[in-house]
């Protein structure tokens, strides 16, 4: 009746080493949808594949695709931010309101981009003084970013008067002739934000954080301070691509970026970021928005009417979560077959 | 048929992810008797209770009721049966009325609409019996824990059923509430209702039961009318969870007092806490023991950072007081372990393992290495005996193997300050003895360790010295040769009367 | 605790910021513009208020329950665009295109709930999805424009629903008294009956709710159900009252609606609901918008005030939960 002869059947201690398997990385299943639908696409239509149009998706493709990466972030501390669009637009507004008053561009655009990280910071610390969840917190604001460059923007399109300072030629302009420069940006940021996820010790927290948040704070992981971080990075990434946007574009026009924060949802989950917190991909999040993109311009290629547009991005979105449903799923009842495989 | 036991469970079997929770359970409760099922916590008991709630499905075995085998697939079937379960975490919603916590789905009706007047006037008997004397209208968050847990079994007897299953009914009562409810029980049973009552201790099976069976590791090991136990079979079951305790390594607490780190709490007040005095030296295992909600493990919460104290003055052995935060607390070398915050199920052994040095420090590499991350986890899956490779998830560990990880990420960055808030509950024998010889080795190695727990043999068992609470005070403080865990219980519960002439009360000492 | 006087319960109701709020309101715009409170006004106020209320009540029942549904401002457009469409292509009479248009509501609830249910996924992102699905196959049966609508005059439906008449000098339309109706009936549903019980439990302790019997998916896909069959309704109220029935009504609305049954009280996390308090909601955001035209700050300020409402109200649950904490 010792404990002896009990202990080996128990738990987790019974399991042998097993052979290192091979894992695939979790962004492979959206690389593999992506190039099924560009080369069926090419394969259709012949014209889809010439360089130019490729690079005119990623750049149409770039600026949704910089908010998803910041709501990788968030996803993956198990927050949603809604007010992403809203932020997008204001920052653009802001900026293109100073710079109409004569300030320097480049110095607007910085205020446009410090805009959106104070925003961030609000959510952050309204999320933490009134003990509620982001979503409900950026609801709010969502309402308020909506007013403010409305207000500021008197409901209008604004078009800020060209300058000699090089902000407008620079972002609307092309790397070597061909690679515009948003998508530079878009590329370089997706690569940098990658490495602060899965390398440093911030990523680590956030995504310590999202997957379980109580046992990350009794591990002493500051979890106030992490998603405050995050929630900055995302207002800031939002900011940054509302003057994006502004700079390449010339104008902000009052629809703009209204669908924001559902295309930078619906990117970050189609790339294998987890709603359940604690898996995000960034580089996912980035293909995930060229999936979209591509599904879009495939459409209008094959002449479907645009009304299906938000149509196919809600089948989309739907079917991204299905997808990773049915994944988990599959998973626990591999497990649970393995388990007892091994029980003999 | 009607000789046949009520209900009887055969070889029932269920396993938990890849955890054997239930081997080969067998028992049989007859008509209008109480039975005591006795195990350590961890033994399967709430995995019993919970199949027969009809929460979840047995994996194999069968459970007849009144000789005909029945299939309990939903919590619907099982009150059908006419089983009423009160689980262990009283599953209760604490924004609602009382009221409405003891009729939930379970309201009466006049015209289509809830009645009030009904409910109150059903419940009114029932409460007062039970010694609840709360404002049935205020919401269930505001009662204590022993007041709540009342309720929870109210719940159930509101529904008059034939079979009424308790698990561990008794953890947050305090002795006047335990009497009371024991009196109600003896009556249902005389009125013809059969309870099955799930508990940890062997004194208060004794007091109640009829038959008692005892559980280890998913299995039945003895079953017995209470009449028919022996001495010497009491004395085997009471002993059953000491042999899971390691001798003592003193090396250190031999050493000169001067030299050893020592923590002092003075005048510590806040939330139930009022006036808490006492000072712990490294090397020492110090208890707290209290009911739920009688502030013991606040005490822990408050000296990590996570309960803000009203006033009282701490001196840790870096100089500081309080930490502020629980970021702070790790910083400075205090850690907590508790049951139930858990680990980060869907990541790896390894991720879990670096979430202090990585996750809680702010010094060293800005850089998170899972290879340097890989090297620390082969380190202490080493030392703790985890029994699975470092890249495995850790949600594919038992929930012992979980509470090495939530203790093992600690260790990595040398601790001075030990706070355990129940660390072995719910966990299997085996892991338990291994979590309690490394309390021992960290003891030895010269941390100060503060061990609070509900389990009175457990911090008999490992301390030193045991500080018991009460309301927020401390009751009293049990140390040497007087620790035993009939002792323990009495300080905790108010119980101050000269000892109870329970055969339990004799049995323990000897046991100890 | 017992010896609490009936202000301190009063002012701990959940249901006391929005009224206070509500009076500061009306009496504010009133100071500014005694015009605001004209019988003309307050019919006018009271005219929309209904449409947006019928959908805001059904989501407070659901919010209660723990989860949300977005896809009710692309539903008020879709219903009414299938019900006209049937009618003027001559499928159907009217009365049946009503029907049918609810009954293809209702599944699209009972979608979005088995989605939510059996596949586990957030409510928010399934109705988001279910959102843009709707609003997509409206615009496709358009075309994008509006769809011809026959006045509805003298019709019997469109009396039952929208009929108007006069109470002295007040202007009241028929669907008044369906939105009065429809929110005694589901706050004595909420309070007062077990399905009541049954949806708080589900969003107070969801599993406390299963071990006591309580059949949580059903009440969700029941409320999913009601959320999608009251959106249409309004929708279809709507385009009878105002002879139009466009793919694009209804954009934006889904925030709106959980703004007013937010700002009444009813916790986004699920739990806690009140019918009074998503009243007096829904009641603060349309006086607000009327009343910030009416004393001449731009219109588009609008939006500011229903975030700050928000954020506001929200500070004020916490606060009020943390003093009671505190309290006890």
């Amino acid at each position: 009746m010792t404990t002896a002869d009990t202990s080996p059947r128990l738990a987790g201690s019974a399991t042998p080493k097993t052979k290192p398997s091979f894992r695939l990385p979790a962004e492979a299943g959206v690389v593999v949808a992506l190039v099924v639908l560009v080369g069926l696409l090419g394969w259709l239509q012949r014209s889809f594949l010439e360089p130019a149009n490729l690079f005119a998706l990623i750049e149409q493709a770039a600026l949704p695709g910089i908010a998803a990466i910041g709501m990788v972030f968030v996803l993956s501390l198990r927050e949603i931010d809604l007010s992403v669009g809203a932020v997008f637009h204001l920052a653009a507004v802001v900026a293109a309101v100073l710079i109409a008053a004569g300030i320097d561009p480049w110095l607007s655009a910085l205020a446009g981009v410090a805009l959106g990280t104070c925003i961030g910071l609000v959510n952050g610390l309204l999320a933490q003084a009134l003990r509620v969840p982001v979503i409900a917190v950026t609801l709010g604001t969502w309402w308020i970013a909506y007013g403010l460059s409305s207000v500021v923007g008197k409901g209008q399109a604004i078009t800020p008067p060209a300058d000699d300072g090089g902000f407008f030629s620079t972002l609307s302009g092309k790397a070597f002739g061909v690679v515009p420069a948003s998508v530079v940006i878009f590329v370089l940021l997706a690569l940098t934000l990658h490495i602060v996820l899965h390398r440093t010790r911030f990523g680590y927290r956030v995504q310590a954080t999202g997957s379980n948040p109580e046992a990350a704070a009794d591990a002493g992981i500051a979890t106030a301070t992490v998603r405050l971080m995050a929630l900055a990075l995302m207002g800031a990434v939002a900011g940054l691509a509302g003057v994006i946007h502004l700079g390449a574009q010339g104008a902000i026009a009052p629809a703009d970026g209204n669908d924001f924060a559902l295309f930078a949802i619906t990117a970050a989950l189609i790339g294998g970021t987890r709603l359940s917190g604690g898996h995000g991909s960034v580089v996912g999040a980035a293909i995930g928005a060229l999936v979209i993109q591509v599904v879009l311009s495939g459409m209008a290629l094959l002449g479907i009417a645009s009304a299906w547009t938000s149509f196919a991005v809600g089948v989309l979105l739907v079917a991204a979560l299905a997808v990773d449903r049915l994944g988990r799923i599959w998973r626990s009842h591999r497990a649970d077959r393995r388990q007892a495989a091994k029980r003999g | 048929m009607s000789d046949s036991p009520l209900i009887s469970v055969r070889n029932l079997a269920k396993r938990l992810g890849g955890f054997v929770a239930l081997e080969d359970m067998s028992l049989a409760a007859e008509r209008g008797t109480i039975h005591a099922v006795v195990g350590e916590s961890g033994a399967g008991k709430s995995v019993l209770a919970r199949i027969l709630a009809g929460i979840e499905g047995a994996d194999g075995g069968a459970i007849e009721i009144d000789g005909h085998k029945v299939a309990i697939d939903s919590p619907n079937t099982a009150r059908k049966h006419g089983l009423a379960v009160v689980q262990q975490q009283s599953a209760l919603f604490p924004d609602r009325p009382v009221l409405a916590n003891l009729f939930v789905n379970r309201e009466p009706l006049q015209s289509g609409l809830v009645s009030r007047r009904e409910m109150r006037a059903r419940s009114f008997a029932l409460l007062r019996q039970l010694g609840l004397a709360v404002d049935v209208g205020a919401p269930l968050g505001e009662l204590d824990p022993g007041e709540r847990q009342l309720v929870g079994i109210a719940a159930a007897l509101l529904e008059h059923p034939r079979l009424l299953v308790l698990d561990e009914p008794c953890e947050a009562l305090d002795r006047n509430q335990r009497d009371r409810l024991f009196a109600v029980l003896r009556e249902l049973k005389a009125r013809g209702m059969t309870i099955l009552h799930l508990t940890n201790r062997l004194e208060e099976a004794l007091a109640l039961a009829d038959q008692v069976t005892v559980m280890r590791n998913g299995r039945d090991v003895l079953s017995k009318p209470r009449s028919d136990l022996t001495a010497t079979e009491e004395a085997m079951i009471g002993q059953l969870g000491l042999t899971l305790f390691p001798l003592p390594l003193r090396s250190l607490s031999n050493l000169a007092g001067t030299l050893r780190p020592q923590l002092t709490v003075s005048g510590l007040s806040g939330g139930r806490l009022a006036g808490v005095e006492f000072s712990a030296r490294g090397g020492e295992i110090i208890g707290l023991a209290g009911l739920p909600g009688s502030g013991a493990s606040d005490v822990l919460a408050m000296l990590f950072g996570h309960r803000r104290a009203r006033k009282g003055k701490v001196r840790f052995p870096d100089g500081d007081g309080l930490p502020r935060t629980r970021t702070e607390a790790a910083r400075r070398g205090i850690c907590l372990t508790s049951s139930h915050a858990g680990v980060m199920a869907d990541r790896s052994i390894a991720f879990n393992l670096s979430s202090v040095v990585v996750g809680a420090r702010d010094w060293g590499r800005r850089w998170y290495s899972p290879k340097a991350a890989a090297e620390r986890a082969a380190r202490q899956v080493e030392a703790l005996r985890i029994r699975s490779g470092s890249d495995e998830l850790a949600g594919s560990l038992s929930t012992g193997g979980r509470q090495k990880v939530a203790i093992g990420r600690w260790l990595e960055i040398g601790p001075q300050v030990v706070l355990l808030d129940e660390p072995a509950r719910g966990i299997d024998t085996g892991s338990k003895q291994e979590i309690y010889g490394l309390i021992r080795q960290m003891a030895a190695s010269g941390c100060i360790m503060l061990l609070h727990s509900t389990e009175m043999s457990e911090l008999a068992g490992l301390c030193d010295r045991v500080l018991a609470f009460r309301d927020g005070r401390i009751a009293g403080e049990v140390a040497g040769a007087e620790m035993d865990a009939a002792a323990l219980r009495k300080l905790i519960t108010g119980d101050t009367a000269a000892p109870a002439p329970e055969p339990a009360t004799t049995s323990q000492r000897n046991a100890a | 605790m017992e010896n609490r006087s009936f202000i301190q319960r009063l002012i701990a109701r959940a249901e006391f910021g929005p009224l206070v709020l509500l009076i500061v309101e009306l009496v504010v715009f009133w100071g500014i513009n005694p015009d605001f409170l004209s019988p003309q006004n307050i019919s006018n106020i009271l005219a929309f208020t209904v449409e947006l209320g019928l959908i805001a009540l059904a989501m407070t029942l659901l919010m209660t329950s723990g989860e949300f549904d977005l896809s009710v401002g692309s539903l008020f457009g879709f219903s009414p665009v299938l019900m006209w469409t049937l009618y003027n292509s001559g499928v159907t009479s009217l009365e049946v295109g009503l029907l049918i248009a609810l009954l293809v509501a209702a599944v699209i609830g009972l979608v979005n709930g088995w989605f939510v249910t059996q596949l586990k996924i957030p409510s928010f992102l399934v109705t988001l999805g279910m959102l843009l699905v709707v609003r997509g196959t409206a615009l496709f049966i358009t075309d994008g424009f509006p769809q011809r609508t026959w006045s509805a005059e003298g019709s019997w439906l469109a009396n039952i629903l929208v009929g108007d008449f006069y109470v002295g000098p007040f202007r009241v339309y028929a669907s008044l008294f369906w939105f009065i109706g429809a929110a005694i009936v589901l706050g004595y549903v909420l309070t007062q009956s077990r399905t009541g019980n049954w949806i708080q439990a589900a969003g107070g302790n969801p599993n406390a709710a299963r071990a006591r019997g309580v059949n949580v998916n059903r009440v969700k896909v029941g409320l999913f159900i009601l959320s999608a069959v009251m959106a249409s309704l309004a929708g279809v109220i709507s385009s009878l009252r105002t002879s139009a029935a466009n793919p694009n009504s209804g954009t934006g609305y889904e925030l709106e609606v959980i703004a007013m049954v937010v700002i009444g009280g009813t916790a986004l996390t699920g739990g806690r609901g009140t019918i009074i308090g998503t009243v007096l909601g829904i009641l603060i955001l349309r006086v607000m918008r009327n009343g910030i035209v009416l004393i001449g700050v731009p219109g588009l300020a609008y939006n500011i005030f229903i975030g700050a409402i928000i954020l506001g109200m929200m500070a004020l649950h916490s606060w009020l939960e943390r003093r009671h904490q505190a309290g006890t």
